[in-house]
Order: C-alpha cells, then sequence, then structure tokens
C-alpha cells in the first residue's frame, strides 16, 4: 500500500515464493512512470523464477478497500500513514484491517522522538508529513487497531541508534500484526467492497516449467557427449574410418555440470537410454556417436581449414545471425 | 544514415537509478565516486561556444574535427562500447543509441541529433541568453558523480549540465546523453555564451532533405518489388515543441518530470520530455508559460517555463517518432538486447547446443525519399543458457595445455548478461590473478569480497571460489582534449558464474553442426519473413496500448509493405578465353567454367606436394586427379615433388617447406591430417612472409571420398590457378584507364586489438589482374595514413603495368561502422586527392568513393503473384527507400533464407560516371571474385580485400610479402 516509486515491488519480484504480488499507490501518473519496473528482465527468461508471478499496479486508496485485495499473506505499508491527513488515516484500520484482513500486515512510520539526531532538523522530516509520532502514540494507535480487528502486534525498529542514545528508540518504529483467527471468509464482503481500484499495468513472470531431473541429466549428458566427440575427432592422429566414436560415460562425470546432478555411469546410462537420442554400446559403459554425424560434408564451412577448399558452398544465404559468413 | 534509428533517444527521460556496478575500480585514487545516484557525473558542455572556440580544438585533433567547419559541434562517443548485445541494462529508458559499426566506436559523430538538439535548446528555450560580451557562463555539476557513475551505462542516464548564466539571466539548460561530453576541464574556465541561431543548425545536420534528389539509373528491365518498410503517416506538423526551463535550476532529470508532471491537465499524458524539450501533439501556450510547481522530496517551489520553439521538424520527427516507436515495443512486452527487441516469451529451443533463439525485430523510423518510413526486419538472439563459467570449464577439459590463451581468445570480444542487474558487457581481458574472494572497493569505500558483495546486494551465492574474474573496460572517453582527459583506468570485474553468454562464440560460429541447427531456425524465407512482418502489425493493431500510442500521436502506420518499381540490370556477359556465356537467371557459371578454358593459365611445372605418410595415397590420388581435370581448363600441369613430412609436427612441416622453398619453385600444396589452427598459421606464415610463395593448404579429410574427388580436384585447380596469378573469366568493362580499388577492415579483438585493412587494386582495364596491400592500424590509430600509402604502392603499381596512371579511380570502400560515412568522405577522401600529386602536378584522377554496407535491415522481395520471393540476381533499387546518391542492389542468388541486398551509398563523386554506369560497374565487379563462379555480396575488390584483411588478421599478424602482392595468394 503506497508502493510509490515501485522499488520494494521490484524487489519483491525476485523472491521466488511470491506468486501474487499488488502495488497500490494514489498515483497513477507515478505508477504508469514506473510500470517497467514490474516486467520481466531479461535475465528473468534465461534464469525463470521457480513459480509462477502476477504482478499488478493499482491506483487507489489505503483508506477504501477493493475486494481484490481480500486475504493476502501480507500488507506493508511502508512510510505511508505518516503522509495521511487525518480523515483518511481513520479510515485506515476499517479498511485494512476490518475488510481485507490480510494474515500480516506491516506498517513503519517515523520514530519522531529520534529526530533530535539530525541536525538542523526542526518540525518534521519531510514536508509532506502530516504528523510523526513517538513510539507511544504509534503503539497506542496500534494496540487500538488490535483490539477492534483481532490482530496482534509485534514493535520493533529499523535504524539502530548510535550508542548513548538508546533511549531514543530507533530512527524508524515497525509494527508487524497478525491475525489472530485463521482463513475465514465473509460472504457480504463482495457486496460491501467493490473494486474501487483501478488497474494501472499487470505482468507475469516466466516461471520454471518442470523438467523432469533424467531429462536434465540427460540433456546436460548429449550436451557434452558433443564437446568430447569433437575434441576426440580434433586429437585424432589416426583417421581409421571407423564408423563411429565410443566415448566412456564415465568421462562425463568430470564435467560440474554433469557431476552436479548425477554420482555414477548407471544413473548417466539410465537417463541416456531414457532419451532416447543417444546410442549405447553394449557394455552400457561407452556412448557410441556415428562419426558422420559429426563429421560434415565435403561443402561445409567447419570441414575447411580456412573455407580454400570449400569456396564453393553456397552459405550467401544465412542471415539473421550476426556471422557473417564467407560466400 | 542508413537504416537503424534510436537516435532519438535524448529525448528521453530517464527515469531509472543505475544498478551499482560491483567490482568497478579505480585505480585513480581518490576519484569522487560517490555522491547521489541520479546526479550525474561532469556533465560537460560546449553548447553555446563560439565557434572559434570551437574551431581551435578541432585543429588540434584533427580526427575529431567536425563535418562542417562552421558549426560548433559536440563530440561524443559511446563510453561503453556497444557490441551485438549491447548495454541492456536500462529499462524505462530509452537511451541514446550509439550505432554499432564496423569500425570502433565513433571518433566523431555524425549523428547530428545531439549537438543540433542541445543547441537549439540553448537557443530556443531562453532567448535571453544572448548576453552581451563578457558575460560568462559556468559549467557547472562538474563533480557530482553518483555511485558507479564513471562507469554508468551511457544509455542509461542523460546528463544535465547547466549553463548557469552569472547575470540572473534564465537559465539554459541543455540534456547531452552521457555518450556524449568529451572531457572538459570541470571547473571550466568561464566560457562565454552564444548561442548560435537555430537556423544554423540545419547545416550540421546530414538532412536526407537537402539533397533528396536522388541520382538514378535508368538502365535494365523494370520490375516490381516490395521492401521492408512501412511508410508512416500522421500529421507531424501537429507536433510542438517546447522548451522547459526551470527556476531555480533543477539538475535532476526525475524531479524536472516530476514538476512537470503536475500540471499533467494541462500538458496531457501523450508527451516525450527528456528534461528541456518537451513534444506534445498540442499547443499548449502561444509563446511562453509560466507555471509553478513544487517539488514533492521537499516540497521546495519553482517556476517552470514552458517556450513554444514550434513544431517538431525534420530531425525532429524522425528522433521522435524513433522514441514513441520504441515505446510501442515495449508495450508489446518484447525485450530490449542491445538495440533491438526479441520476444523471449516464446524462445526456440536449441538444447542440444544449449542454445535460445530468441526472435524479435529489428526496427527504425527515418526519412527517405520516398518520405518518414518504418523499417521493419525479423531477426534472431542467440541465448545460451549457460554461464561463463560452464564455458570456461568446458574450455578446461577440452584444452587443458593452452586453456587460459584459448579461454582469452574465445571470451575477449564476447558479449555476457549478468542475471543480478540484466546488464550487458563486453569482455576485454581475464584477470587470472583474481577470484571472487578478492575484495574491492564499494561506493561506501569499504573492502568488500566479491562473493559478501553478490551476497548482501543480490542475495546470490558464488559456488565457485576459484574462478577467475572477466574484466570490462568502459571505453575511455579517450582522444581529443588530452590536456583534461585524466587516463583513469577503470574496469568493472565480473564473476564468470554469473554471466550468460549471448552471441555466438567464435568456436561455435565456426562449428558447422551449430550453424546447421540454427540455420533451422534462422533462414527465412521471403514468404515466412513477409508473414511474420504482417503478424508484427497485427500484433501493434491489437495491442491496445500500443495502438493508443500510435493514435495519441496522430500516426498511421501503413500495414501493408511498401511496393516499388526495381530495376533488373541486365545479365553480364561471362568471358572464358575462347567463348562466352550469359550469366544464367541464378547469376552461376560453375558448370560452365570447369569446362572452358580460363582467360590465362599459369602452367604448373615446378611445384612440391607435403603430405604425411598416411596421407600419402589419397595425395598421390588427388594429383593425379588434378592431372585429368586441369586440361579441360586450359592449364598444364607437371608432375610435382612428392615430399613426405615425417611426423605431423608444425615444426616437420616447417622444416620440410624451408628445405624446399627454392627460387624456381611455383606453388607449394600441403595436406594437413586435421585442421588446426596453429599449424596452418605456421605454414601461412612462411609461405606469405618468411620465404613468399604460393601455397594450397589441403585438410586430408577432403580428399578421402573418391566419388567428390574430381569435384574437389578442379576447384582447387581453378583456385590455384588465381593464387599463382592466372586469370579465370572476365565481364565486360567498357570502361578504359580505370583503376577499381577495395577496401576492408578485420578487427582482430584477441590479438592486440589491432585492425588491418586489406586494400586491393586492379591493375589491367578487365579487372582480372589485382594489386594488393595491407594496412595495419593498431587500437585507437586511424587508418588514413596508411591507406594514402596504399593507393600510392598501387598507383605506382598500375604505371609500372600499364605504362600510364589511371584517368579514374573507383574506390569501394568496405568495413566502415553504420554512421561513420562522414569520416570516411571526411578524411579518407581528401587523404587519396592529396596523394595524387606526388605523381605530378597535373595528375588529378577522375575520383569516387563508394561506401559498401553488408550489414542492413533492408530486404527486397520480389513479387510473384500474391507472395513474396528473393528477388534474381541484378535488381537495383536507387529511389524511394533512398536517401541521397544511393542504391540498393541484390547481386547475389541464395537458395536458403531472405536474401539481403548490399547498400552502396556514393559519398564522393567526381569520376564523371552516369549513376547509371557506376550501378552497372558495381553489378559487374560482384562477377569477379575467383573463389566463387557467380555474383556475390560485395563488389569483388571489396571481397579479396575481406580475405586478404582476414589472413593477415587471423594468421599471419604481419604484412605479407610484398613479392607475392600482383596475385590472389590471399585466396
Amino acid at each position: 500500500m503506497g508502493c510509490a516509486e515501485c522499488k520494494l515491488i521490484q524487489r519483491l519480484c525476485k523472491e521466488g515464493c511470491i506468486e501474487e504480488l499488488v502495488g497500490v499507490d494514489v498515483d497513477e501518473g507515478l505508477l504508469k512512470e514506473r510500470q517497467h519496473l514490474i516486467e520481466p528482465l531479461t535475465t528473468d527468461y534465461l534464469y525463470p523464477r521457480p513459480n509462477p508471478l502476477n504482478v499488478k499496479l493499482m491506483r487507489g486508496s489505503i483508506a477504501q478497500p477493493d475486494i481484490r485485495l481480500y486475504d493476502f499473506d501480507l500488507f506493508t505499508c511502508i512510510e505511508v500513514i505518516e503522509h495521511l491527513e487525518g480523515a483518511i488515516l481513520e479510515r485506515v484500520p476499517s479498511a485494512v484491517f476490518g475488510a481485507l484482513r490480510p494474515q500480516v500486515v506491516l506498517i513503519t512510520t517515523p520514530n519522531v522522538e529520534f529526530n533530535v539526531l539530525f541536525p538542523g532538523c526542526a518540525g518534521y522530516r519531510h514536508y509532506d508529513h502530516k504528523f510523526e509520532w513517538t513510539r507511544r502514540e504509534f503503539q497506542e494507535w496500534c494496540t487500538g487497531v488490535c483490539v477492534r480487528y483481532q490482530y496482534s502486534v509485534e514493535f520493533s525498529g529499523i535504524g539502530t541508534p548510535p550508542a548513548g542514545s538508546e533511549c531514543l528508540g530507533h530512527c524508524s518504529q515497525v509494527a508487524k500484526f497478525t491475525r489472530c483467527s485463521s482463513t475465514e471468509s465473509d460472504p457480504t464482503l463482495s457486496r460491501t467492497v467493490g473494486n474501487s481500484y483501478t488497474l494501472v499495468v499487470e505482468a507475469n513472470h516466466p516461471f520454471r516449467h518442470a523438467v523432469a531431473p533424467t531429462e536434465k541429466l540427460s540433456n546436460e549428458a548429449q550436451y557434452y557427449l558433443r564437446v568430447l566427440t569433437k575434441l576426440k575427432l580434433k586429437d585424432e592422429r589416426d583417421d581409421d574410418g571407423s564408423a563411429a566414436v565410443l566415448i566412456p560415460l564415465v568421462e562425463l562425470l568430470t564435467y560440474r555440470k554433469v557431476s552436479e546432478m548425477c554420482s555414477s555411469v548407471a544413473e548417466l546410462r539410465e537417463a541416456l537410454s531414457h532419451s532416447g537420442n543417444v546410442q549405447l554400446d553394449p557394455s552400457g559403459e561407452y556412448a557410441v556417436i556415428p562419426r558422420q554425424a559429426e563429421l560434415s560434408d565435403n561443402d561445409s564451412p567447419s570441414d575447411a581449414c580456412d573455407g580454400e577448399e570449400n569456396f564453393w558452398v553456397q552459405s550467401a544465404g544465412m542471415d539473421c545471425l550476426e556471422p557473417e559468413p564467407d560466400w | 544514415m542508413s537504416g537503424r534509428g534510436g537516435r532519438g533517444a535524448a529525448l528521453l527521460k530517464a527515469l531509472e537509478q543505475p544498478v551499482r556496478r560491483p567490482g568497478q575500480q579505480s585505480v585513480q585514487s581518490g576519484d569522487p565516486v560517490s555522491g547521489p545516484p541520479g546526479l550525474t557525473s561532469a556533465p560537460v558542455s560546449t553548447v553555446g561556444v563560439p565557434q572559434q572556440h570551437m574551431a581551435a580544438d578541432v585543429d588540434r585533433c584533427p580526427p575529431l574535427a567536425t563535418p562542417s567547419s562552421e558549426q560548433p559541434q559536440l563530440i561524443h562517443r559511446p563510453l561503453v562500447s556497444p557490441a551485438l548485445v549491447g548495454r541492456g541494462g536500462a529499462r524505462g529508458v530509452l537511451p541514446v543509441e550509439p550505432r554499432v559499426g564496423d569500425e570502433p566506436p565513433l571518433l566523431m559523430s555524425h549523428r547530428p541529433s545531439l549537438p543540433e538538439r542541445a543547441q537549439t535548446e540553448t537557443s530556443s528555450s531562453v532567448p535571453s541568453v544572448q548576453q552581451g560580451p563578457g558575460s560568462q557562463t559556468i559549467i557547472r555539476g562538474a563533480p557530482a558523480v553518483g555511485r558507479g557513475s564513471m562507469l554508468r551505462d551511457p544509455t542509461s542516464h542523460v546528463r544535465l549540465p547547466q549553463l548557469h548564466s552569472s547575470g540572473g539571466a534564465p537559465v539554459v539548460q541543455t540534456a547531452t546523453p552521457t555518450v556524449s561530453p568529451p572531457p572538459a576541464p570541470s571547473p571550466t574556465p568561464p566560457l562565454p555564451t552564444q548561442s548560435p541561431p537555430v537556423k544554423d543548425m540545419r547545416g550540421l545536420s546530414l538532412d536526407v532533405e537537402s539533397n533528396m534528389a536522388s541520382q538514378r539509373g535508368s538502365s535494365g528491365q523494370p520490375i516490381p518489388v516490395s521492401a521492408n518498410y512501412l511508410p508512416l503517416k500522421g500529421n507531424i506538423d501537429g507536433v510542438y515543441k517546447y522548451a522547459i526551463g526551470f527556476n531555480p535550476p533543477v539538475e535532476d532529470i526525475r524531479s524536472r518530470s516530476q514538476l512537470l508532471n503536475e500540471h499533467k491537465e494541462l500538458i496531457g499524458l501523450t508527451r516525450v520530455f527528456d528534461g528541456t524539450t518537451l513534444y506534445v501533439p498540442k499547443r499548449i501556450c502561444e509563446q511562453r508559460l509560466d507555471l509553478m510547481s513544487t517539488r514533492q522530496t521537499d516540497g521546495a517551489s519553482f517556476k517552470v517555463t514552458i517556450s513554444l520553439v514550434g513544431t517538431a521538424q525534420n530531425k525532429d520527427a524522425v528522433q521522435l517518432m524513433n522514441v514513441i516507436f520504441k515505446r510501442i515495443l515495449r508495450s508489446l512486452k518484447l525485450q530490449r538486447i542491445g538495440r533491438d527487441y526479441y520476444d523471449a516469451n516464446s524462445p526456440l529451443e536449441v538444447p542440444q547446443h544449449k542454445m535460445q533463439l530468441w526472435p524479435g525485430y529489428v526496427t527504425a523510423i527515418n526519412r527517405y525519399e520516398g518520405g518518414l518510413m518504418l523499417v521493419l526486419d525479423v531477426s534472431h538472439r542467440v541465448m545460451k543458457t549457460d554461464t561463463a563459467l560452464d564455458f570456461l570449464y568446458e574450455l578446461y577439459h577440452s584444452n587443458q595445455d593452452k586453456f587460459r590463451e584459448e579461454a582469452f581468445k574465445q571470451l575477449v570480444g564476447s558479449v555476457v548478461l549478468t542475471r543480478y542487474n540484466n546488464r550487458t558487457y563486453e569482455i576485454d581481458d581475464i584477470a587470472w590473478d583474481k577470484n571472487p574472494r578478492c575484495a574491492f572497493q564499494d561506493h561506501a569505500g569499504n573492502q568488500i569480497t566479491f562473493v559478501d558483495y553478490y551476497k548482501r546486494a543480490y542475495d546470490l551465492d558464488i559456488t565457485d571460489l576459484e574462478q577467475p574474474l572477466l574484466i570490462h573496460r568502459p571505453k575511455k572517453k579517450q582522444r581529443g582534449k588530452e590536456e583534461t582527459s585524466k587516463e583513469v583506468d577503470e574496469m568493472v570485474c565480473l564473476v564468470p558464474e554469473l554471466c550468460s553468454m549471448t552471441g555466438l562464440t567464435e568456436a561455435a560460429r565456426s562449428d558447422f553442426k551449430v550453424m546447421k541447427d540454427l540455420a533451422v531456425h534462422t533462414r527465412v524465407p521471403p514468404e515466412k519473413r513477409a508473414e511474420s512482418f504482417r503478424k508484427f502489425i497485427q500484433r501493434l493493431n491489437t495491442t491496445k496500448e500500443a495502438s493508443e500510442l500510435l493514435q495519441s500521436w496522430g500516426l498511421i502506420l501503413d500495414s501493408r509493405m511498401l511496393d516499388l518499381q526495381g530495376r533488373r540490370l541486365p545479365p553480364e556477359k561471362i568471358l572464358f578465353k575462347n567463348s562466352s556465356i550469359v550469366a544464367n537467371m541464378e547469376a552461376d557459371w560453375s558448370r560452365e567454367c570447369l569446362k572452358e578454358h580460363v582467360i590465362s593459365a599459369v602452367s604448373l611445372l615446378d611445384w612440391a606436394v607435403l603430405f604425411v605418410r598416411k596421407d600419402q595415397g589419397k595425395a598421390a590420388d588427388f594429383v593425379n586427379m588434378l592431372s585429368k581435370v586441369c586440361p579441360p581448363i586450359g592449364m598444364e600441369v607437371q608432375e610435382p615433388k612428392m615430399v613426405e613430412v615425417i611426423n605431423d609436427r608444425t615444426e616437420s612441416y616447417l622444416r620440410a617447406l624451408r628445405e624446399l622453398i627454392a627460387p624456381r619453385l611455383q606453388m607449394v600444396m600441403i595436406v594437413f591430417p586435421t585442421s588446426r589452427d596453429d599449424r596452418y598459421s605456421a605454414v601461412k606464415k612462411l609461405c606469405c612472409i618468411e620465404s613468399p610463395i604460393p601455397s594450397q593448404v589441403i585438410i586430408a579429410r577432403t580428399i578421402t571420398q573418391q566419388q567428390k574427388l574430381r569435384s574437389v580436384a578442379q576447384k582447387v585447380a581453378l583456385q590455384m590457378n588465381a593464387k599463382l596469378g592466372g586469370e579465370l573469366w572476365a565481364v565486360e568493362i567498357p570502361l578504359k584507364s580505370c583503376m577499381v580499388v577495395g577496401i576492408d577492415v578485420y578487427h582482430d579483438k584477441s590479438y592486440g586489438n589491432k585492425s588491418i585493412a586489406g586494400f586491393v587494386a586492379s591493375t589491367n582495364p578487365s579487372f582480372t589482374r589485382w594489386y594488393s596491400r595491407t594496412a595495419m592500424q593498431e587500437q585507437s590509430q586511424e587508418l588514413i595514413h596508411e591507406l594514402k600509402l596504399c593507393m600510392q604502392a598501387a598507383l605506382k603499381k598500375y604505371n609500372e603495368v600499364n605504362q600510364s596512371l589511371p584517368e579514374r579511380i573507383i574506390v569501394f570502400r568496405d568495413g566502415v561502422g553504420e554512421g561513420r560515412e562522414g569520416y570516411v568522405s571526411e578524411f579518407e577522401v581528401p587523404q587519396f586527392n592529396s596523394c595524387f600529386s606526388i605523381f605530378g602536378e597535373n595528375y588529378s584522377p577522375k575520383l569516387a568513393v563508394v561506401v559498401v554496407q553488408k550489414r542492413i535491415t533492408t530486404r527486397i522481395f520480389g513479387r510473384s503473384g500474391n507472395g513474396y520471393e528473393n528477388p534474381p540476381p541484378g535488381v537495383l533499387v536507387d529511389h524511394t527507400i533512398s536517401k541521397s546518391y544511393d542504391f540498393y542492389l541484390v547481386s547475389q542468388h541464395v537458395r536458403q533464407g531472405t536474401v539481403s541486398p548490399t547498400y552502396y551509398r556514393v559519398i564522393y563523386d567526381k569520376s564523371g560516371l552516369k549513376p547509371d554506369h557506376l550501378q552497372r560497374l558495381t553489378y559487374k565487379l560482384t562477377h569477379m571474385y575467383y573463389n566463387w563462379p557467380g555474383t556475390i555480396r560485395t563488389p569483388a575488390p571489396c571481397n579479396y580485400a575481406h580475405k586478404l584483411a582476414f589472413l593477415v588478421g587471423k594468421s599471419l599478424h604481419r604484412d605479407p610479402a610484398h613479392e607475392l602482392s600482383d596475385r590472389l595468394f590471399f585466396l
């Protein structure tokens, strides 16, 4: 609630355990301006998160509940309440704790007692603050909320005071509210609470599709089989004319990526035979790679040292990729 | 100025804070790398400096000179080298996109947008800057360096230098992206301010309109074609440009945006604002409007002054359209990598190589003869799904002895994507002496290890503590202004485990199977490509946000590719010794050239073949086959000396060759048991430098298969003849006394960062004999001087052969980075012209210089019924999508995929040739590449130059012996 520049939202997008994330703020322009922050990054596609994640930014007021935010696991209200006018602040408890009833609510607000430590700080810390509370004021307000809406609260703080000033408390005070009753559903709620927020932007993050461990292992194994085959063909002193190259499976285990996933040739054998793409010799100790599959024919670019002999290779049509083919 | 856009970047709001890059180290101690992010460092701008002042600077550093000496100019170069994948990070920012080119980053930009813009604003936003003499301008804000800003991605921020007038006059604000400023003294000695009038800006621009009248040819047969251009219609005149001033001045661009945003009811949400200039498709005020705003962070009040500059003009419009279009692409949920946009949601998996191909789009809006158009092409981006660490491991397993050498070769120059901050870096070095447990100084001045840093900042665990670190060196703001440019040796250390490999490594690129598997996806035939365009347009039209954006700016994008009339140049007659044929539809004469006598054959009387024992039989068979296939092409071959090399070690080959090479020996053929770069390189060094002799290398496998032996032998015979100085075929060349020159440049990142230019010049009227030279260029040097020497040598040779100097010289200059044509016309052309005088006062040949560009996004489609196909070779377009004296030519035939035209831009023409003749000459020259019995993509001298530069850059690393310079030894 009051996500403003969306920095927290952006940070939370990286948390693999979160599945739904909503940022609410009254300033639609600001949300629009910052909407790109909730979109997945290029790397998020390369390293997809384990679970789906839906992120929304909505324009709305903390003082007004929206049914779509009902029964969330957590609400945060970081340095927000002190910006609210009295009349609006008054409506916050009923909207958040009364109607939406999240399991946990985190509220932070400046601790005005701490202000004496700011040199030259007269009045409030920010011109837009409508009030700044002492620890007692905040705790009283919180306790009142708990009594009314069946929450419990724990207090803590952020920004440790310097030595000697411990009595002032933390720079910011934190209240963690926990809902007392377990899941509840209130059938009347949808009638009393409407859709008061407007969706500004929404993003779905890519997530990992489950790949069976054997398939994953098999993919890795096949990749490194190719690497080993290429090596072998390169090193080969004698082109003995045999039709296939034998690669001992045990060599695959020297690759970190493979050994991270399995520890024995037996597992490898199992995974590879499962995939059906790789032929194994009868003993099961070797992969049999047909030579022809790796060797290109005479007209292929990889064949020649420098493309001398393959000068009639027609490859001018290779487009799109960066490599600039020889003619 | 072809194609790619994105130059509109200065128009943008920079919204995002930079993510601090870890590991950046500043050797220069006490560097004030601290301060609030968002404030940028050393905004140095030479805006408004009187002309003489600039001119003086310019004189001191000629390569930086301005294109127009009359205009003051900002000189800018990218801080970070734009690589294949560029600066990914700046999300939400439409940045200035330095052009990627074949050449190192620009010295001098011919993207006039920035200087022009900056100046326009200076002059326009506050007319009162026209101060009297003696008033001073202080360039402020120098050392407020943001965290990590020294290394900041140039794309992510717009710098906001302020010219703060002392006389209480309104403040002039200029926006110059980070790419721009050459280091200027800061604090700067006060410079008098004088804004040049707006109209003067025009002269700076390469405005296409000024010379829009294109020079067209006429020959050939009209043929209907289509091009991947979508005309963009809209009411550009309805877009107004305003200068926005703040008083008191505001440096932070976000605050500026916020202050302006307070008046969104007045301005509306449809707008582009970069901190100083605002574009809105409506009229806000008559002349000038003062508004009051409150800064949200501290409640301070500011006066916001909106002054109308006028309607968005040509250049503005192009920039603006590009900015808007980037927004549109973003709204289509495409991922920006480098300057192009990719669809990460539907990657094509290539698991066998641990790769993904991301389909994507290349777009740019530009003004052409036919008006404002969007160029649209599909492209694919290779993304590796494993990390740089995996890659290092793989290399280590493959080659333990030379692991470091190999790793350096493979990794340096490649681009990695760091997963934690989504940025891309080009790798410049590998720090073997460092590992993740090393400490660096963070922005607060504390020592912290990489392991701890990544844990703390990104909650990432580094598992391999022994891995070396990768080094990225942001490009220095170098050259010129030496007096102020402190050599700050900056580097960014990257942990391989956290880096993804992007693009193709050298190894992958030369891997036949990888390329084949990728080609399945990337070789898109014309019809399928056209289908992708249709889908893109459909997606654009059905995405609410995108179509709303277009609408709100009053833009209409044609939904069909541009149809236009091309010409098919007449097929050329291919001349052999005793006969001639007319090239077929595919411009391919591979069959004929095996039967016809070559124009001139060099008899192979004294030559030798080297091989190891196991290849003895193959070598003998091959020689036998050569003796059969040579006579039909008119080539006499005697028995060679058959020399068995004792083993396959490189030294054994070298020893055998040294013993063998004697003055009478014409050529050596070397059969290698396997393909190995080091051996190849050593042998070529011997044969091209130490004991110059034409050489032919063959891999044993190539001559293993009996059924292919004949065809291999035929091709090798032709190639050997060309290497010996023979002429294979010719086309009719009506020009007399003309020399054509081809220049191409090879950049070798891994070998001392040199650039090698190949220079190839014709020495006979039929363009069948060539003289070649190479020019080496150390990093950050220019080729100009060397090229001049090459030209002189070529003219001497021409004179020696023909007993006269050429009356006409046509230079085809390849290897010019995008947007660098200006450099060629500004510096290389005068150098060429100046070198003629050493051949006599009166010698001034008619020179033309044509810049050849292959990597362009333009596609030309032939039309068949309702569908699209590749146009036949010889199709040329020189109107509507052209800009000045330029043309697109499809010279080659392709069997797969979509053909790419080559873009020829005539940047200097005193040749007296009609456009038609120059076009015909260009096409003729694409027939003359002796390694390919058909037409190729560029004029033959360019491809010879490419081949030569490649050999020297890749294998020789030194100039080849001049004894060989009169034949095509490098084929």
